[in-house]
């Protein structure tokens, strides 16, 4: 029953709150996307003459300064979503819920929400990666190609980075 | 018979300065009788919803003592709270209170989910007390796709599936037109009827309020007069409230 409840209100959610996803799956883009370029695995064939550690290293300090950003923007959104449930939780106090089920209840649909719009990102960034990466290439006068990899530790990082915002 | 609710000597005020304090309750005593349906009227202001609300335990009260199936609700500590809620008390509100993203089916359930009433005997207790309500053939509907009366009929049956033992409507006719409003009363007088279920309605209508047996009416937050049906019919019974609402004046002068 409980576990319905959150799936249902999940589904309402993500047509009703699409502001919320949009706002999560930018923020996964945009962070996925340019710790990517900084990931040990990215190496685009550029010759050795070149040397991208200098570039990487400039763009961890911006990416702790976007995570920065991130976080407040993801923080108002979620209190946006708590004051328009707020009627749901009255309901839920007056039909005698105890206040940690609430809690847990709201916890739940916030995390699915947060899965989809992990998910929606890191497909996004995919693309918006080509793009940098081609930005990248065409810079250093190599005409780009375009190769489709996923970042194991850039990956490992988003999830853990939204997980830390939802949370 | 014993009585399920004691309100004695109850004052509730709003505000905390000296000079701007509301009393809206001032030093209120009444008992209800297990079984029983009392009203509580009164025009707008005059305490009747805040009454509601303190013995409700949504609202805390300034002096006094309510008693709740021998129990000061004043008294009850946070973490016991929503216990008590769930076992003792059903609540209808004016306008409805489903949650929208469930189904009727799935409203009057998570009722008894709450109450920890264990999955298998779930969909028997929602078919029984629903086919009694009238509201079986739309179970499986969400609340916009019902009419208000058959929302207020499944707040009904959610209110009275945990057999709490007493059920508090405020306004239950609020938001309907006058057939539903009939239906709504005779559904929440078989409550009353056929399962032995204590109610206090807080109405400012007179014909819901003639549904009552007896009848307290409220004036500044005092008990103004208190009316009993006995064994007169309906019709006597709505003569005799609309009687005491022209001694009562204030807003509702103009009813006859």
């Amino acid at each position: 029953m409980y576990a319905k409840l959150v799936l249902r209100n999940a589904e309402k959610s993500i047509k009703d709150y699409l502001i919320y996803i949009i706002t999560l799956t930018l923020c996964v883009t945009l962070f996925y996307a340019f710790t990517s370029i900084s990931s040990k695995y990215y190496n685009p064939n550029i010759g050795s003459v070149y040397n991208i550690n200098l570039l990487s290293n400039g763009m961890k300090i911006t990416i702790c300064f976007i995570t920065f950003l991130l976080i407040f923007l993801i923080k108002y959104v979620n209190n946006y979503m708590l004051l328009r449930k707020k009627k749901e939780f009255a309901i839920e106090i007056v039909l005698g819920m105890e206040r940690v089920t609430i809690a847990k209840l709201f916890l739940g649909e916030t995390l699915i929400m947060g899965v989809v719009s992990l998910g929606l990102g890191i497909i996004l960034e995919s693309l918006l990666s080509q793009f940098i990466s081609a930005m990248l290439l065409t810079t250093y006068g190599i005409s780009p190609q375009i190769i489709w990899t996923l970042y194991p530790d850039t990956v490992v990082l988003t999830i853990l980075f939204s997980f830390h915002v939802l949370c | 018979m014993s009585k399920i609710l004691e309100v004695i000597d109850v004052e509730k005020y709003y505000g905390n300065s000296k000079e701007n304090i509301t009393k809206a309750l001032d030093g209120i005593s009444f008992s209800v009788e297990k079984g029983e349906f009392i009203g509580i009227m009164g025009a707008s202001g005059s305490g009747k919803t805040t009454l509601l609300n303190c013995i409700s335990t949504i609202d805390d009260i300034s002096s006094g003592q309510i008693y709740l199936n021998k129990k000061d609700i004043s008294k009850i500590k946070e973490n016991e709270m929503s216990r008590f809620r769930r076992e003792n008390l059903g609540f209808i509100f004016q306008d409805f209170n489903l949650l929208d993203t469930l189904t009727l089916y799935e409203n009057i359930a998570l009722a008894l989910t709450i109450n920890k009433v264990p999955y298998k005997k779930i969909k028997s207790k929602v078919n029984e007390i629903t086919k009694k309500l009238g509201i079986f053939s739309v179970l499986d509907k969400y609340p916009y796709q019902v009419s208000g009366g058959q929302k207020q009929r499944c707040a009904c049956a959610r209110a009275i599936i945990n057999n709490p033992h007493l059920i508090l409507a405020d306004e239950p006719t609020g938001a309907l037109d006058s057939l539903s409003s009939r239906m709504l009363l005779d559904t929440i007088r078989t409550l009353n009827t056929e399962y032995n279920a204590t109610i206090v309605m807080v109405t400012h209508d007179a014909f819901a309020a003639s549904y009552a047996q007896r009848i307290l009416f409220l004036k500044d937050g005092k008990i103004f007069k208190e009316i009993t049906c006995g064994d007169c019919s309906r019709k006597q019974f709505f003569n005799r409230i609309l009687d005491v609402m022209t001694d009562l004046g204030g807003d509702l002068i103009d009813v006859r």
